[in-house]
């Protein structure tokens, strides 16, 4: 039996590539019946990491969505192993994007917090949940109007009310305390990420408005009952007050500025080079650039710099800070390329993601070095587990909500590789002492901690890889219910 | 407008379904633009609105409310109807009649589900759900109900044992990648959700389900070919499937079939036909034409499974492969 099945080629034409992830690619185009300009995702199947299913899932959701506030869906077309999807072209780029020149002031915050509100609601009232707000999927069209995108992580209430909105997917800086928590075992991959169950939350401080801080501190509520709903934080007097969305083509131009002023190039490079290092392995729990991979997450560097100034310079700050990255790795990244095996290839350079080019079940290179600090871009790397993989191409870059919680969240500048040894493990053992009886157990117990202190020293993060070959070993245990 | 309906007084679910059901008609009465189309689609969408408020409003349910309106639906065949006429309607309202359809499959009285039951003495609708597979406007979400028609066995039977279930693969085949994957997605859950029932059936109907099946697995399209085999894979594996298991990997051209996709272009699809070919290795009482197959072909079986996907890290399928190599030697 020939399938009839459409050739997308016959309906778009694909014409310059606009961004790039893990998923494969993202191309501007054009529908050849109506001339109007369309974002073409084409992820190969193929080397896709994904379950077919759940890329299916994501096409179901899309397409029972209607909303000004979310990127419409056109379709979706199979050309042999590769999948089309054809979605609204917003003109205007992410908001990670538009962040590259610089952060942005509270009064463009106020409206796009407003827009993307407005569209939270939306998908609320339709018993869906996006599970992956971040900058990177907040897209901007020509006229400022906002609109959410990537909705591979989203998941679908249905009338019986799946748990499933618990768990453990999206980004892991900007998610709530009982999403961390539920899914304690994977959170040891990242030692930041514990923090946010433990501590009281952060408040948003600096030059700001009250009602600025006062909406923040509503959203960051500890117990989520307590949160407001996207209804509530709607009638917010820091929403309330926000301007009309054109102004938001202000950023759209001072992005442009930034761009004829040579901004981006530095930008492309450091991309690619965080691209390359994804991989794709079929058969992995963990989308990479994510949490699995404890050296790509785990170690922020909440720079003090990041607070005030803006993302770039929290990047480039990163790049230098990163002690086995000699500089030589961006010319060495200048071809990119995505999917399995590549990124293997590509990385014999250390750069400062070395370490998580590992897939699952490879022994991870223990650093001979002190493990460098991540690149800014891994925070924002989304966990999709069991779910989609699918990152916008923008994914790495930096967003203000980010800023709020890595601003407050109390690390060490440096956020050693020992904070797995010192933060989990050895305490772990010391909780160990009151439950044995003999001091020959006692003995046994420091002799154990010591152990591990000295091999932390010789072989800095071995206690993190350690405790990473644990939880990848019984990962799966924790999959979705 | 939500608004409004608080400042009209609540309608009966006795006027709401008639009131739906006799706008059904009108909505591609007349010309398009016109008023009374215009009224037609606004007074299919209101009641569409309060019959949803209705199942699962803000408030409370009211028992008695629902149970009243479950029967107005059942005499009047409005679930039949709103399929029929699906296409006709706006895209919230399409999405309000399957959140509306779903929720009164779901509905339970003690271990009762009146509606399961009540489709079960009217399975047109099954296939009517099913059909909307024909229409890509509205199929992902007829294929929504379908899915949640499918979960209870006896529903699931009125499709497997009809006719018009060996419409899947022609479903599968002509319609894009979104609903082409929705039809495989309930193709899958007809076969392996209630599995003694399906045990049965394709013990029954086996000649006639593998023929079809094996046009899937064939077939040129590289999610559906993929798909397929991995399906195929857990309906011989399925405990439940013994028997049909049994027969499937005593027949030659089935092995052969797995033999040629071990060797697709496809890593994928070759990952795959391995998972149904090792069940032909594994089975301890081959048949003589099976034997004789694998025998014919020792050396080369051997060669092939010592360079068969090398850079997979998966233990369990390293060890399977180990197995089948052993297997092969000892023939």
């Amino acid at each position: 039996m020939d399938s009839h099945h459409q050739d997308p080629e016959e309906l778009y034409v694909k014409q310059d590539r606009i961004g790039k992830g893990s998923f494969g690619e993202v191309y501007k185009g054009f529908d050849k019946r109506t001339q109007k300009t369309v974002a073409i995702k084409i992820i190969d199947l193929e080397s896709a990491e994904d379950e077919i299913e759940d890329i299916q899932q994501e096409i179901q959701i899309l397409s029972q969505l209607d909303s000004p506030y979310v990127t419409k869906y056109h379709g979706s077309f199979l050309k042999g192993s590769h999948l089309w999807i054809v979605m609204e072209y917003c003109s205007g780029g992410s908001c990670s994007d538009l962040m590259k020149p610089g952060v942005f002031r509270e009064e463009y915050i106020a409206i796009i917090v407003r827009e993307l509100l407005r569209g939270l609601e939306y998908l609320h009232t339709e018993g869906k949940l996006h599970r992956d707000i971040k900058a990177a999927n907040i897209l901007l069209s020509a006229n400022g109007d906002v609109k959410l995108a990537d909705f591979g992580v989203s998941g679908q209430l249905s009338g019986t009310l799946s748990a499933k909105k618990n768990t453990f997917v999206g980004t892991p800086y900007w998610m709530s305390p009982e999403v961390i928590k539920q899914k304690y075992v994977n959170i040891l991959t990242s030692q930041v990420l514990f923090l946010i169950p433990k501590n009281p939350p952060p408040a948003l401080e600096g030059p700001f408005s009250k009602s600025f801080r006062e909406f923040v501190a509503y959203c960051l509520q500890r117990d989520p009952r307590d949160r407001p709903t996207a209804r509530d934080l709607l009638k917010h007097k820091f929403v309330r007050m926000a301007k009309k969305t054109n102004y938001l083509t202000e950023l759209i131009e001072r992005h442009e500025r930034w761009r004829a002023e040579g901004g981006e190039r530095v930008e492309e490079e450091e991309r690619r080079q965080v691209e390359d290092l994804d991989t794709t392995d079929p058969e992995d729990l963990w989308d990479f650039g994510t949490v699995r991979h404890v050296a790509t997450v785990g170690r922020s560097q909440p720079n003090p710099v990041q607070v005030s100034g803006p993302p770039l310079t929290w990047e480039n700050n990163s790049n230098t800070s990163s002690s086995s990255n000699n500089g030589t790795s961006r010319s060495n990244h200048s071809t990119s390329s995505s999917g399995s095996g590549y990124s293997r290839a590509e990385s014999s350079n250390r750069t400062s993601l070395a370490s998580s080019v590992t897939a699952k079940g490879d022994l991870p290179p223990l650093p001979n070095a002190p493990p460098p600090t991540p690149k800014k871009y891994d925070q924002q790397a989304t966990i999709r587990h069991g779910v989609l993989a699918r990152e916008s191409s923008d994914e790495y870059d930096d967003d203000y909500e980010d800023h709020v919680v890595a601003e407050t969240v109390p690390v060490d500048d440096e956020l050693p590789d020992t904070t797995m040894l010192d933060s989990v493990v050895l305490p772990a053992i010391a909780s160990l002492f009151p439950r044995v009886s003999t001091q020959e157990a006692r003995v046994a117990l420091s002799a154990l901690q010591r152990a591990f202190t000295d091999a932390e020293r010789i072989i800095p993060g071995v206690t993190m890889e350690l405790v990473n070959e644990i939880v990848d070993s019984v990962e799966h245990v924790e999959d979705d219910r | 407008m939500n608004f409004l309906n608080f400042k009209t007084k609540p309608r009966t679910p006795h006027d709401l379904v008639r009131g739906l059901k006799d706008a059904l008609p009108k909505l591609e009465a007349g010309p398009p633009g016109t008023e009374a189309r215009r009224k037609a689609n606004e007074e299919v969408s209101k009641n569409l609105q309060q019959i949803k408020g209705i199942l699962l409003g803000d408030g409370e349910p009211v028992p008695e409310l629902i149970a009243q309106l479950a029967q107005e639906v059942y005499s009047t065949n409005l679930l039949y109807h709103l399929i029929l006429n699906l296409h006709k309607l706006e895209f919230e309202s399409r999405k309000d009649v399957v959140q509306i359809f779903n929720n009164l499959l779901r509905r339970q009285i003690g271990s009762r589900h009146p509606t399961v039951e009540y489709l079960t003495g009217n399975p047109d609708i099954v296939f009517a759900a099913f059909k909307g597979y024909e229409n890509e406007e509205i199929a992902l979400n007829t294929g929504l109900i379908l899915r949640e028609m499918l979960k209870y066995e006896g529903l699931a039977k009125v499709l497997l044992h009809s006719e018009q279930f060996y419409k899947f693969p022609h479903y599968i085949e002509t319609t894009t990648f979104g609903i082409s994957c929705d039809a495989y997605t309930n193709l899958k859950e007809v076969l392996t959700r209630h599995k003694t029932m399906v045990a049965d059936y394709l013990d029954k109907n086996y000649d006639r389900f593998f023929s079809s099946f094996t046009t899937l697995i064939m077939s040129t399209n590289y999610v559906t070919k993929r798909q397929s085999l991995k399906l195929l894979g857990e309906i011989l594996l399925d405990r439940a499937n013994f028997t049909v298991m049994t027969r499937y990997i005593a027949n030659e051209t089935n092995l052969k079939m797995m033999m040629n996709l071990l060797r697709d272009k496809s890593k994928n699809i070759q990952f795959e036909a391995f998972h149904v070919f090792k069940v032909f290795v594994a089975n301890p009482k081959k048949p003589p034409q099976i034997e004789n197959i694998l025998r014919r072909n020792k050396q080369k079986l051997l060669v092939f499974l010592q360079g068969f996907h090398n850079d997979k890290e998966d233990e369990q399928f390293t060890d399977e492969k180990q197995f089948l190599i052993v297997q092969i030697q000892t023939l």
